[in-house]
């Protein structure tokens, strides 16, 4: 698990690392995820398995489905964390 | 409790075939040419096999027994005991087992058992065989593990389409003393039923009107209540939950660390699945073969697959230890600890 300092724009970062060819600094907390192209299934599963091994949270399908923003997905992983 | 091991059985060999014809990710039109791209590069499965009309997982394990006694010198007489695992059936009674018996001119007195699992299935299949032999005193056992499930998916599904493939496989097994014993840790959580299923065609939800209507279940994914419908995101977070833990308790009841085994024959899942779990077990990826790429997720038969197609030049000449991990519908999971002692292991069968 990652010793960086957990906040809202590591997160960011990291997340946007999880993309292939997306420039940094192209997601913002209320950036709608889903509307993203790049946004498939298959990106969904590289993002939850960063979670679980950047965060080591588990993330159900239900939860995943009640996030709209890339702030929505922080708290959730922020919630599981316990922090 | 399902922690247990069975004695003095000994691994004579195993072979795996698929059908001839094979699909290949980078020309499905389903997805645009960076999706497919993306796919194959992530999830990790370039080509598929797909059984045409007319051949079941039942010709498909025929075939790989019908090898599997002709490179050991086995004779189908000497079978006292037959498993036969598949979730696609030639009918749904009687089960294959009975159809394998006259196919392969097993004796009438032989113990057959059909056992209905997915992805957990090879495991669950090699447990039940062995428990079976050992009980009943059989000398030698037959196990037979496959299925056709190309032909449940959606042709409108972009989240199983690539992803599925067809292929049988059987193994022998003897009991003897020279034969060490396997040790197995099967598991359930039957809440996640859902997760991999195919809704219509059994008693609950009979075959009707509304079975072959395609509904949009997401972007790219159509499909009917007769097709198998997977929910990816579940599915990972159940492999995820479960499997690391089911086998170090395999390990921790065996005094085997996990350095121990030579090769961790995982199911073929997808890629990223299958990554993250030799990442959290702390393996070396050389340790863990896989077959994705060339045969996709051929469902129940993916170890047998991957040991036919990776460990062909090994396995005859030495000996190994391998763990084996199990994992899907149900959702059922299952590992194995199986040493593999100069075992016939005949590269993968293609058939027509």
């Amino acid at each position: 698990m990652s010793e960086e300092t957990f906040n809202l724009q590591s997160f960011i970062r990291k997340l946007e690392r999880q993309f292939d060819e997306l420039p940094s600094e192209s997601l913002t907390p209320d950036t709608l995820f889903r509307n993203f192209p790049a946004w498939t299934s298959l990106q969904s599963l590289v993002v939850l398995i960063s979670f679980d091994e950047d965060y080591g949270v588990t993330i159900s399908s239900e939860e995943l489905q009640g996030a709209q923003t890339v702030g929505d997905l922080y708290n959730l992983v922020k919630d599981k964390r316990g922090d | 409790m399902a922690l247990f091991s069975v004695p003095g059985i000994k691994v004579t060999g195993i072979a795996s075939a698929v059908p001839g014809v094979a699909a290949d990710n980078l020309e499905l039109d389903l997805m645009g040419k960076d999706e497919r791209d993306a796919f194959v590069k992530k999830v990790g499965i370039r080509r598929r096999r797909v059984a045409p009309p007319g051949v079941c997982a039942s010709d498909l394990c025929v075939a790989a027994a019908e090898r599997l006694f002709e490179e050991t010198n086995e004779r189908p007489e000497e079978v006292g005991a037959l498993v036969f695992v598949t979730q696609t059936p030639d009918f749904l009674l009687p089960g294959n087992s009975m159809l394998a018996q006259r196919r392969l001119g097993l004796p009438q007195s032989t113990y057959l058992l059909d056992v209905n699992q997915g992805c957990a299935g090879y495991v669950y299949g090699l447990s039940t065989l062995s428990a079976v032999m050992h009980s009943a005193r059989v000398k030698k056992g037959l196990l037979l593990v496959g299925d056709t499930i190309t032909k449940l998916i959606s042709p409108d599904d972009k989240s199983t389409l690539p992803i599925f493939s067809d292929a049988g496989s059987a193994t022998l097994l003897e009991s003897s003393t020279a034969g060490g014993a396997i040790s197995f840790n099967l598991g359930s959580e039957g809440g996640g039923a859902s997760v991999i299923r195919v809704r219509d065609g059994g008693f609950r939800h009979p075959f009707g009107k509304g079975s072959l209507d395609a509904q949009d279940e997401g972007p790219g994914i159509r499909r009917a209540p007769v097709h198998l419908a997977m929910q990816g995101v579940d599915v990972l977070q159940y492999s995820f939950r479960h499997v690391v833990p089911n086998i170090s308790e395999l390990l921790d009841a065996t005094g085997c660390r996990v350095e121990g085994p030579d090769y961790y024959i995982f199911h073929q899942a997808n890629r990223l699945l299958n990554d993250g779990l030799v990442k959290k077990l702390g393996l070396s990826p050389d340790k863990a073969p896989e077959s994705l790429a060339d045969f996709g997720n051929t469902s129940c038969a993916t170890i047998p697959v991957t040991i036919n197609h990776r460990l062909k030049d090994l396995l005859p000449d030495g000996r190994y230890q391998l763990l084996l991990s199990g994992f899907g519908a149900g959702f059922s999971w299952g590992s194995a600890l199986v040493q593999f002692d100069s075992v016939a292991c005949p590269g993968v069968i293609e058939l027509g």
